[in-house]
C-alpha cells in the first residue's frame, strides 16, 4: 500500500499498487508525484519506485492536478496533453489541412475535460496526436523526396558537363 | 536503477534534438532566400489545388523575420509572424524546465481560447484565397 501527496498538497491513501498504476495511466499521477510506502517515512517521487518508473516515464504529462480522493475516483482531474503546439506547427509548416483537424481535436480536449468527459478528452487527445504525426510524416516524406530529387538533378547536371 | 534515469536522459536528448533542429533550420533559412532558391520543398496542398493553405509563404516569412524585415514577413504569412513569439515562448518554457512548462499549457487549456485559435487559423486559410482587395493582402 502507498500514500501520496496530491497537487493540492493533501495526503491521499493508503492505495494499492494497482490503483496507483491506474491513476498514472489516467494522467492523474505523474512521475514527479511524491509517494511513500505505507510504513516508510521518506517521500520519494514516483519515478524513484522501480515498480512504477517505466510506466510513469512512458506516460509523462506533467500533472499539476491533484489525484481526487478515492471517493471521487469517478471524476478524474488529471491533465491530458492537448497537442496544441504540435498541431499549430504542423498546420503552419507541413502545409496540410490535416493540421487543422489536429487543432480541432486539441480544442475538444479542453472542452470535454471541462465538462467532465474524461474518456472523451483522452480520445480527442489521442486523435490530435495521430493527426499531428500523420501531417508531420507526410510533410517530412514529401520534403525529403523533393530534396533528394533536387540533389539528383544537381549531380546529374554536374556529370553532364 | 537505469529505469529511473531513463526519463531525464531521454528528455535531454529530445531537447538537444530540438535545439539542433531549430538551429540548423534557422541557419539555412537565414542564408538562403526561399524566393530565389529552388531547393525548399513546395507546398503540396498548393501544388495539388492551386489554393493557398494557412502555411503557404511561412518559409519566406521566416527568412524575412531572420533579416529583421517584419513588414515583408507579414506580407508573406501573417499567421506565422503572429504565432512566432508564442511558439518561441513555448519552446523556451519546454527547455527551461517544469515550472514555466506547467504554467503555459494551463493558459492554453482554456477551451474558448483554443477554439478561437482553431477558428482564426481556419478563417485565415479561407480568406487569403479570396481574390479581392483587403483579403488578397493575406496571400503570400
Amino acid at each position: 500500500m502507498y500514500r501520496l501527496i496530491g497537487g493540492d498538497g493533501k495526503e491521499y491513501g493508503p492505495v494499492t499498487a494497482d490503483q496507483l498504476r491506474q491513476w498514472v495511466a489516467e494522467g492523474r499521477v505523474s512521475a514527479e508525484t511524491r509517494v511513500r510506502m505505507e510504513g516508510s517515512h521518506d517521500w520519494k517521487s514516483l519515478s524513484a519506485f522501480p515498480e512504477f518508473a517505466a510506466q510513469a516515464g512512458a506516460s509523462a504529462p506533467p500533472s499539476v492536478a491533484p489525484p481526487a480522493s478515492p471517493a471521487r475516483a469517478t471524476m478524474p482531474q488529471g491533465q491530458i496533453s492537448t497537442y496544441l503546439v504540435p498541431s499549430i506547427l504542423c498546420t503552419l509548416f507541413c502545409c496540410l489541412p490535416f493540421g487543422i483537424v489536429a487543432i480541432i481535436y486539441a480544442a475538444q480536449v479542453g472542452s470535454k475535460q471541462g465538462s467532465g468527459d474524461f474518456a472523451g478528452a483522452m480520445e480527442s487527445s489521442r486523435k490530435a496526436k495521430m493527426w499531428c504525426w500523420l501531417s508531420f510524416g507526410i510533410g517530412l516524406t514529401v520534403s525529403l523526396i523533393w530534396v533528394a530529387i533536387y540533389l539528383v538533378a544537381i549531380v546529374g547536371g554536374l556529370a553532364q558537363r | 536503477m537505469d529505469t529511473v534515469d531513463a526519463t531525464p536522459s531521454r528528455n535531454r536528448l529530445l531537447r538537444l534534438a530540438l535545439v539542433a533542429g531549430v538551429g540548423v533550420g534557422a541557419f539555412v533559412v537565414f542564408l538562403f532566400d526561399p524566393s530565389r532558391t529552388a531547393f525548399y520543398p513546395p507546398c503540396g496542398f498548393h501544388e495539388l489545388t492551386g489554393l493557398w493553405c494557412p502555411g503557404c509563404g511561412s518559409t519566406r516569412a521566416l527568412h524575412q523575420v531572420s533579416h529583421g524585415n517584419l513588414a515583408r514577413a507579414i506580407g508573406f504569412n501573417l499567421a506565422v509572424v503572429l504565432a512566432l513569439p508564442f511558439l518561441a515562448l513555448t519552446g523556451l518554457a519546454y527547455l527551461s524546465g517544469r515550472e514555466l512548462h506547467a504554467w503555459i499549457p494551463s493558459i492554453l487549456r482554456r477551451p474558448w481560447l483554443v477554439w478561437a485559435l482553431a477558428l482564426a487559423i481556419g478563417l485565415f486559410g479561407i480568406l487569403r484565397n479570396v481574390p479581392a482587395e483587403p483579403f488578397s493582402w493575406l496571400a503570400p
